[in-house]
């Protein structure tokens, strides 16, 4: 008996090395030999691809996948500066038209030439055919009153009102190619059989939210692709990202968790990482007389302690950013005082996010009336965003240092969404994202109106006409540098008031393999191919 | 009654294995109850933590004047203090749902079998369909319809364990209530509620005692699990199954302390109810008295 169980264990070890050595030894060899006999370019991502209608929601999921299908009249660079992609230039021929230059020379896949009647059927197809759940970018293109085509290379489009911004809401539209009659349905599209654009790959096949495979377009305008063929893998676990990746399976992944990249480095893949156009935060409610979970020291409820200023800056200063940034994303993030990482048009050089100050906040707290600190519950959803519930915690110790008493509640972010919307929270953690400073402004910091359309996420109802009077005039420049300052300023101006407390933009992190020479990040968070180039060559 | 529980206990055979695991329990009992004394640091009061002194590895000597003698969490909370603290909310957790569960299943159980017909047909069809359902899920269910909190934790365990006990209880006060001395008790005339508390049940109780202990392991095991998974104590407050939990995903990134530790402590803590628990079991239950 005793002697039977050695044997067992013995064999039973040496079953469990030779299985842990054969993984060690295979993977490497495993992954050269498929570099040298397929040049496919393999992509886990994590947008899940769920249509192939380009026009049917405005997110990330769909769009940094499509984007290698369709193109757009004008391109985001890395600095969110506009640069020309099917139109070569624009200029405003009065407050209400725009002129567009298209490019010259450009077919869509099926052979077809590009024209300015393509740019009018998009329009039109998302402003008058489109019907909900499909309207992710019918706002662009709401406010457009008129398409004319003086010759096949020009469109001229007349909006209602001035639309200062109109390049910028083409840099998100993707430029379909009018069939010869009527107007194609989601449903057609997504057969999979009349997915043609312009862009420097064509649809190869498509398995609804797992697969996209793509071909080069060997007549493509631009710069031709390395890659003849292109293949996405949606792989939604993180760690199944970062599993496929560090054996070879893949030559890139996005999304990598920060706290993954240390021991990805050891095992090979290389890191590339770009601050998020975006921001997460702190928002208060403001608006309201009491709230729930809102108390003083000894559990009696207590007028709305954020409707002061005073306080808002004082929990604003008692945030200690860097253990968010260092500790929880692993360094891959930037401290925020703003709603874009600096640098970018219309951020604010002068607002920089600097180390707590306790005792300065201490006496804003005493200031406002509020010697002793009060109890509140800081909401956020778990899951959603990097670091969300771990950063309610951090955020819970540091505000413990001025006696504030926050009682963390995290919980699952749809729940989140449905007890934020119900007014079930005070003070709650949140996240955004846009194309431009302005948009992120525009719809978290100005006052709620549903008629201008401002403040859809501004849900603790925060009012500053001056704010919104700045972002208004700011709007109504056209793109450059004197709009990008007039932003800032109206930043500047609200950030002041602290209506939210910006807390970090997290990275968006891509790992990529032996094959990959370098991988372009783009602040967007897009993943494609044409942002991977080749190693060697 | 409790002479023979006495006697039984002093004349149990005394194995290695059964004397480290009623050590390792006391110890763990003992652990638990000086929790504030003895942890460096608290790990409830956010005071005092220190966030930049997250994921240190054991043995570094933090800025509040700790040793974080195993390393600290994601966090910054002291690993061996979330232990201890984390013990308490599983000791205190379980052994109060354990008792209530028991006490409610006895009754219903007890009940079911004097008044009979359609008492007896509710309760146990109820009883029916909860056993055919796994017990973590009842508790997730229930859990989920009252929110998180310990206070909800408790009422989801004692929701997800009475019903064991009354089966039990039932089948036993069935036997018992046909035997002569009930008979005479009935004959007496005396009052329904002094029967049931006097007579019945205690002579019911044995067998569903013996169940205790070994309920008190699963309750640890499923407070842990709901913990783990969420649901359970909040997130600042955190207990065994959540420490484990929160270490969870640094797993693969070399800091192994974080799960590993409340971890161990956790299989120790439900190992040693459950070898306890075993052999208190086995000295209370009539049929191996014969042996």
């Amino acid at each position: 008996m005793k002697l039977g169980n050695l044997i067992r264990a013995g064999v039973l070890c040496t079953l469990l090395m030779s299985i842990f050595l054969g993984i060690v030894s295979s993977t490497p060899a495993q992954a050269q030999g498929q570099a040298e006999d397929q040049a496919e370019l393999r992509i886990a991502t994590s947008y899940k691809l769920m249509t192939l209608d380009p026009h049917f929601a405005n997110l990330n999921e769909n769009t940094s996948l499509l984007s290698h299908i369709y193109e757009r009249l004008v391109y985001q660079d890395e600095k969110l500066e506009l640069k020309p992609g099917l139109a070569t230039s624009w200029r405003p021929l009065s407050d209400t038209r725009w002129e567009f230059k298209l490019r010259e020379n450009v077919r869509f896949h099926d052979g077809s030439e590009f024209t300015a009647d393509d740019v009018g059927y998009t329009i039109e197809r998302i402003r008058d055919v489109l019907k909900p759940p499909s309207g992710g970018f019918r706002s662009y293109v709401s406010g457009i009153k008129a398409i004319s085509a003086p010759d096949p290379l020009t469109v001229v489009i007349q909006t209602n009102a001035p639309v200062p911004n109109l390049p910028l809401f083409f840099s998100s539209i993707f430029v379909m190619n009018r069939p010869s009659e009527g107007y194609q349905t989601t449903e057609d599209l997504n057969t999979g059989r009349s997915s043609i654009g312009t862009g420097p790959y064509r649809f190869e096949s498509w398995s609804s939210g797992e697969r996209l495979r793509l071909a080069r377009n060997d007549s493509y305008w631009g710069d031709k692709s390395a890659w003849p063929t292109v293949s996405f893998r949606v792989v939604e676990n993180p760690a199944a990202r970062v599993a496929a990746l560090s054996t070879g399976e893949v030559d890139v992944a996005d999304a990598i968790p920060a706290r993954d990249v240390a021991s990805l480095k050891e095992r090979g893949p290389r890191i590339a990482n770009i601050g998020a156009a975006r921001v997460n935060f702190v928002q208060f409610d403001v608006s309201r007389d009491t709230l729930p979970g809102v108390t003083d020291k000894s559990g009696k409820p207590i007028a709305n302690p954020f409707k002061n200023p005073l306080v808002r800056r004082a929990l604003a200063m008692a945030t200690d950013r860097g253990v968010l940034v260092d500790k929880i994303l692993a360094g891959y993030g930037t401290a925020a005082a703003q709603v874009f990482p600096n640098g970018l048009p219309g951020t604010s050089g002068n607002l920089t996010a600097g180390p707590p100050n306790y005792d300065e906040a201490r006496s804003l707290l005493a200031r406002a009336g509020f010697p002793d600190g009060f109890n509140l519950v800081l909401a956020g959803p778990a899951g959603r965003y990097p670091g969300d519930a771990e950063s309610l915690q951090a955020i819970a110790q540091s505000w413990a240092r001025i006696g504030v008493n926050a009682q963390p509640s995290a919980a699952p972010f749809s729940v989140f969404n449905s007890k934020r919307a119900a007014g079930e929270y005070a003070v709650w953690y949140g996240g955004t994202s846009g194309e431009a400073v302005d948009v992120i402004l525009h719809a978290l910091v100005a006052s709620p109106d549903p008629e201008r359309g401002t403040g859809a996420l501004n849900f603790g109802k925060y009012q500053n006409a001056a704010f919104d009077a700045m972002l208004a005039k700011a709007e109504g420049i056209k793109e450059g540098p004197e709009r990008n300052q007039a932003l800032a300023e109206a930043t500047e101006l609200a950030m002041a008031d602290q209506p939210i407390i910006p807390l970090y933009h997290f990275h968006h992190i891509v790992g990529f393999g032996p094959r990959i020479g370098s991988y372009v990040m783009h602040p967007r968070g897009w993943t494609t191919a044409m942002q991977t180039l080749p190693a060697g060559e | 009654m409790k002479a023979r529980i006495l006697s039984v206990l002093k004349k149990r055979p005394h194995g290695p294995v059964m004397t480290l695991s009623k050590l390792l329990l006391t110890t763990y009992i003992l652990l638990a109850v000086a929790a504030p004394v003895i942890a460096p640091q608290n790990p409830y009061d956010p005071l005092q933590i220190y966030g930049w002194e997250a994921s240190s590895p054991p043995g570094t000597t933090g800025s509040g004047g700790y040793l974080y003698l195993l390393g600290t969490d994601g966090l910054g909370r002291d690993i061996a203090s979330t232990i201890l603290y984390g013990l308490r909310i599983s000791l205190v957790v379980s052994i109060i749902s354990s008792a209530a569960a028991a006490l409610i299943g006895l009754t219903a159980g007890v009940s079911a079998a004097w008044f009979g017909k359609w008492v007896d047909v509710a309760i146990m069809r109820l009883v029916d369909l909860q056993l055919s359902l796994p017990t973590i899920l009842i508790a997730l269910i229930a859990i989920v319809t009252l929110g998180p909190g310990v206070d909800r934790i408790i009422l989801a365990l004692i929701i997800a364990q009475w019903a064991t006990y009354a089966r039990i209880a039932r089948s036993v006060a069935l036997s018992e209530a046909n035997k002569p001395y009930m008979d005479a008790a009935r004959l007496m005339r005396l009052p329904t509620s002094r029967i049931i508390f006097r007579h019945l049940l205690p002579n019911s109780i044995a067998p569903a005692l013996t169940l205790i202990p070994i309920e008190v392991g699963h309750a640890v095991a499923l407070e842990a699990t709901l913990s783990f998974l969420g649901l359970g104590v909040p997130i600042d407050k955190p207990s065994l199954g959540s420490a484990v939990a929160n270490g969870f995903q640094y797993l693969l990134t070399g800091q192994y302390w974080i799960s590993l530790f409340p971890g161990l402590a956790l299989f120790g803590l439900i190992a040693s109810i459950n070898f306890v628990g075993e052999d208190v079991r086995r000295s209370l239950d009539p049929r191996s008295k014969s042996l």
